[in-house]
């Protein structure tokens, strides 16, 4: 059977744009797939552990080789630091006694750097990215989609081009 | 409408009322504070000074009371008058519940904060909100167990600005604590924290979060 429709140009349009929009909803799927624990896992604590001895170690300028530079949370994650050494520590807004544990919400998608008292440089950065919703799924797919459909459309026309009467209708 | 229907009828709504009340219930999310929230809470350090009107202030006989605590000092040129005037706000956002709320900053500047100084100056502010000043062996162990740093430096001397001996600034850190009712240290804030957000918090101390 011949497909007459493909042969008109409303006919290709339509079938780039299903092929377009399709193709896009596999990459954005896939990549959301892929950094699905980065950005979509439900909210969680992280659990920071500063040891004994680590503000004699930042005064020498050293730094604990259990305590990382950064961290990256999703919106909606808890930041939760003990406090094992003697003196007290802060992180940014997060300030703990010695022997304390303290927790921040972090509910604001937002990248800082914050001062800390427990790296010799005195900064920690803090990575809280915007939670991936349906929505923002959709978002990508509408996004992608036309572009795609519109290249092709184009390439279709080019590798395959429209009868010389379509071409002349349209 | 026939009896038997009447009472099936009432049992459908209380029914639907208990499937309503459960689910509401069942999915309630915790209340969440918008401050650094120590957790296990800890006894908050205990302390005695003096207030504005040269009377002791003890923290332990604040029980019942939440106490909202800063540093700071009344020659403070910003961040001072900004926090005292975001603590107004909280306490008239607060309305009556604000009578079980102590507002306090202690001096991070004895030598120059009296008594006498510091009733002037809160009375600029709101004359309910308390001040403490005390020696310099009485400030020293409250501003360390609440991880105070405090550093004294001379003001711009700079040509226009003129000088004089006693025209320094203290350096100091900014941060707000809430101590819940029963004396225990609960929340910490940072100066760019929303005054709406603590008032949320502080009604929840007072509510017995």
């Amino acid at each position: 059977m011949r497909a007459r429709w493909f042969h008109t140009l409303p006919g290709r349009i339509g079938l780039s744009l299903v092929i377009g929009l399709l193709l896009a909803w596999l990459m954005s799927e896939g990549a959301f797939l892929i950094l699905r624990e980065s950005s979509d896992h439900a909210p969680h604590s992280i659990q920071l552990i500063i040891p004994l001895g680590t503000a004699e170690r930042v005064a020498a300028g050293q730094a604990s080789p259990s305590l990382p530079t950064d961290l990256t949370f999703v919106e909606g994650d808890t930041l939760v630091v003990k406090n094992e050494d003697v003196v007290d520590h802060q992180l940014g807004p997060v300030w703990v006694p010695p022997g304390a544990t303290a927790s921040l919400a972090l509910d604001r998608a937002e990248t800082y750097s914050v001062a800390c008292t427990f790296q010799p440089s005195r900064v920690f950065g803090l990575d809280v990215r915007p939670r991936v919703t349906a929505l923002t799924r959709v978002q990508a797919i509408l996004l992608a989609g036309p572009p795609m459909a519109a290249l092709i459309a184009l390439y279709s026309l080019v590798i395959r081009p429209l009868p010389a009467k379509a071409a002349a209708r349209s | 409408m026939p009896r038997s229907r009447f009472s099936l009828v009432a049992v459908g709504i209380v029914a639907g009322l208990a499937l309503v009340a459960a689910g509401a219930l069942l999915f309630a999310q915790p209340y969440t504070f918008h401050g650094s929230a120590l957790n296990p809470p800890v006894a908050a350090f205990d302390f005695r000074l003096t207030d504005q009107n040269a009377q002791p202030f003890e923290l332990t006989e604040q029980t019942g009371h939440v106490v909202l605590l800063f540093f700071g000092y009344t020659n403070c040129p910003d961040v001072c008058p900004n926090t005292l005037t975001q603590l107004n706000k909280i306490k008239s956002q607060l309305g009556d519940a604000s009578e079980r709320v102590r507002f306090v900053l202690i001096t991070v500047d004895p030598e120059r904060d009296t008594p006498e100084q510091l009733h002037t100056y809160l009375n600029a502010f709101n004359p309910a909100f308390v001040g403490l000043t005390g020696s310099a062996s009485e400030m020293e162990p409250v501003w360390q167990k609440y991880g105070i740093f405090r550093e004294v430096r001379a003001a711009d001397s700079s040509p226009g600005h003129g000088h004089r001996d006693d025209a320094y600034l203290v350096d100091h850190t900014t941060r707000l604590y809430a101590i819940d009712p029963r004396g225990n240290l609960r929340l910490t804030y940072t100066l760019d924290t929303d005054a709406d957000a603590i008032t949320q918090d502080v009604r929840q101390l007072l509510n017995g979060q």
